[in-house]
């Protein structure tokens, strides 16, 4: 496993941990990648705001509010695809 | 100087207080409701009645255009109202006391809109406005009072007369107004069966934006009155029949076709929409099942929101979900206290907490989203005590529900008793006492550094001292509660406590000061100035956390850039 699937596979995994101990429903059963944060009420309006700025803080990245679209926040897939590539262009 | 606003009439939203911005003698949101929510303490949200007069009038042809002031001041903090007013042209100016918190701004407001537009008449309504009408005659920037529940046709022939030159005599009904001194009053005769006969167009209320912080919230009205005669309110069944001119019918409806008009203008947004529907407690079963069809239809909602005064029949809420399956169904019960004696002394108490939780778990069964419960302070017969039981009540109904979206909320009832309501106007045989009875008492008591002094009454059973360290203890464990539950983040509760224990430590501090030396010592002012500038930062009230203050539906979107920036530049040069 190379240096950056290494760092990936972190964002991914504090992402993940950080829905699981946040969220505005139950997830015991554990979030699958693919469900629809939005729809499910994993993430509400307040969740939002909060992992927005949790991730800013854990990944030193700023998050344009443009930018928090149900594009980017859909699913743990999509939101951890987008802050990896927030986290590339804030290290170049 | 640059262009104008220029309408047949233009409302106004001011602050609850003017000049917020230059304050640090008394602390802003002492009395912050909830763990969140998408105002400030200056209650930047506008009356839902001014988007009715803006189409109500815009039918007749009479261009109507709404200017909030307080969202202008919040997004641009240097900005000089006194030029922006300037930049108004218009023969009718309103505004509104909207609740009572707002009565220090909206007449402090109305004095600068005099000072710089001494041609215009400014004219206020609402019902504080119809309790205050007569006293409200006193305030040389004030013109005139349109009484009512429903003032759009007095308001659109008041602006026709106003535009075709009238300056006095005015041929309007609900009216009492100044002409040349004299006040005339013009009676309390307009009572239409048929509430605000318009449809709101929600279509061009949000801006282009596909922020997910900006999910849009709209709400629908599709009455006034009530059947119910709760005594804290002036909405009441008591209250209107002696404020509004009103006997044996005292709910008053839109028509179905209205608002079926109105449901159709709701836009397609990036986020899916979420509706809170007032007062739904006084529609019947058939009428809310075809708004909840038609809301449905719209394909563009995701959630809704009623408000219900007993619990819904099962079959109805069966009805529901059949009729809306694409829909969150939230329903929203205020029993006000856990304790029945208390909240049936309130005007609810028409179930137990026995009945209300089999209530809910049948309810979750069919499908309904979630339930929010309200518990108020500031009840008959409520002690400290009996709140906290409160508190603890709830945590045991979220341990029941453990997985279901049971949303429990506790708030006090501050600053004030609403005016015109039953135990304002007979506090003694309630166990309550009022301290500012009149308008102008009720307008100083906002700005004055201690928080007691703001209060407008006290009860038999909580005098005034005890009212916020109960408020801030009830709010602070019901909010540890929730975060054991799984109802808010763990990290939200850090910020809630440090929240409440600011307010607490700001709050006691301004009390010893007052008490010691009657004044407040600079190193304090400057602590309670970089606190209301904080809090204003943030479209949030206890819980600090960072959402835009923009893209809301009551944003200002009237004012062009080029006056903002012209208004701006000269306060900042001055």
């Amino acid at each position: 496993m190379d240096a950056q699937t290494i760092e990936n596979d972190e964002v991914h995994k504090k992402i993940y941990d950080y829905l699981v101990e946040n969220a505005g429903v139950n997830v015991s059963g554990g979030i699958d990648p693919e469900e629809n944060l939005l729809d499910s009420g994993i993430l509400d309006s307040l969740g939002i705001a909060e992992i927005t700025e949790y991730v800013e803080k854990e990944f030193g990245i700023e998050i344009d509010e443009d930018e928090i679209t149900s594009q980017n926040y859909r699913t743990l897939t999509a939101f951890t695809a987008f802050c990896r590539e927030k986290i590339a262009a804030s290290a170049t | 100087m640059s262009s104008k606003v220029k309408a047949d009439l233009i409302l106004i939203h001011a602050p609850a207080i003017y000049d917020f911005r230059d304050r640090d003698d008394f602390v802003l949101g002492w009395y912050a409701s909830q763990e969140s929510s998408n105002v400030t303490p200056i209650f930047e949200m506008h009356p839902l009645g001014f988007l009715s007069i803006k189409s109500f009038l815009g039918e007749r042809d009479l261009d109507v255009k709404i200017v909030n002031v307080a969202s202008l001041m919040l997004k641009h903090p240097t900005l000089d109202v006194e030029k922006l007013l300037e930049h108004l042209d218009a023969p009718v100016i309103g505004l509104d006391l909207h609740w009572l918190p707002h009565c220090q701004g909206s007449i402090e407001v109305a004095g600068l809109v005099k000072k710089v537009l001494p041609e215009s008449f400014v004219v206020f309504g609402g019902i504080v406005s119809t309790y205050y009408a007569r006293e409200m005659m006193q305030y040389p920037q004030i013109d005139g009072v349109i009484r009512g529940y429903d003032t759009l046709e007095p308001l659109a022939e008041l602006v026709a007369q106003a535009k075709r030159g009238v300056r006095g005599r005015f041929n309007v009904e609900n009216m009492i107004y100044k002409d040349k001194g004299e006040v005339v009053d013009n009676g309390h005769s307009y009572t239409p069966e048929v509430l605000n006969d318009v449809a709101i167009d929600w279509s061009k209320m949000f801006p282009k934006t596909s922020s997910l912080l900006n999910m849009p919230n709209l709400m629908v009205l599709p009455n006034t009155g009530c059947q119910q005669s709760c005594g804290w309110c002036s909405g009441s069944r008591w209250a209107y029949q002696r404020m509004m001119n009103v006997e044996k019918k005292t709910v008053f409806h839109r028509r179905s076709e209205q608002l079926a008009r109105e449901i159709l203008t709701f836009p397609k947004t990036e986020s899916p929409l979420s509706v809170y529907t007032l007062q739904a407690y006084s529609e019947s079963s058939p009428r809310l099942l075809d708004y909840l069809a038609a809301v449905s239809d719209s394909g563009v909602v995701k959630s809704v929101s009623f408000e219900q005064f007993r619990l819904t029949k099962i079959s109805v809420l069966k009805q529901m979900v059949e009729v809306a399956p694409n829909l969150d169904i939230y329903i929203n019960l205020s029993p006000q206290s856990h304790d029945v004696e208390i909240s049936r002394l309130t005007g609810r108490g028409t179930y137990t907490n026995e009945e209300m939780e089999e209530w809910i778990a049948a309810a979750m069964d069919i499908g309904i989203k979630g339930v929010y419960l309200w518990y108020t302070i500031g009840m008959p017969k409520q002690t400290h005590e009996s709140v906290m039981e409160t508190v603890a009540y709830s945590a045991r109904l979220m341990e029941r529900f453990p997985n279901d979206k049971i949303i429990p909320t506790i708030f006090g009832m501050v600053p004030f008793l609403d005016p015109g309501c039953q135990w304002f106007e007979e506090p003694d045989q309630h166990g309550y006492t009022v301290f500012h009875r009149d308008l102008e008492s009720h307008r100083q008591s906002l700005t004055q550094p201690r928080w007691r002094d703001a209060m407008n009454y006290e009860t038999e059973w909580m005098k005034r001292d005890e009212f916020l360290p109960s408020m801030y203890e009830a709010m602070q464990v019901m909010a540890n509660h929730k975060a054991d539950y799984g109802r808010i983040t763990r990290r939200s509760i850090d910020i809630v406590n440090g929240r409440i224990d600011h307010l607490r430590h700001l709050t006691g501090s301004i009390d010893r000061a007052m008490e010691t030396d009657g004044r407040l010592p600079a190193s304090l002012k400057r602590e309670i100035g970089a606190h209301n500038d904080e809090i204003l930062s943030y479209a949030a009230d206890v819980a600090l956390v960072k959402k835009p203050l923009s893209g809301r539906w009551y944003d200002d979107h009237t004012v062009p850039r080029e006056i903002i920036d012209a208004c701006v530049r000269e306060r900042a040069a001055a």
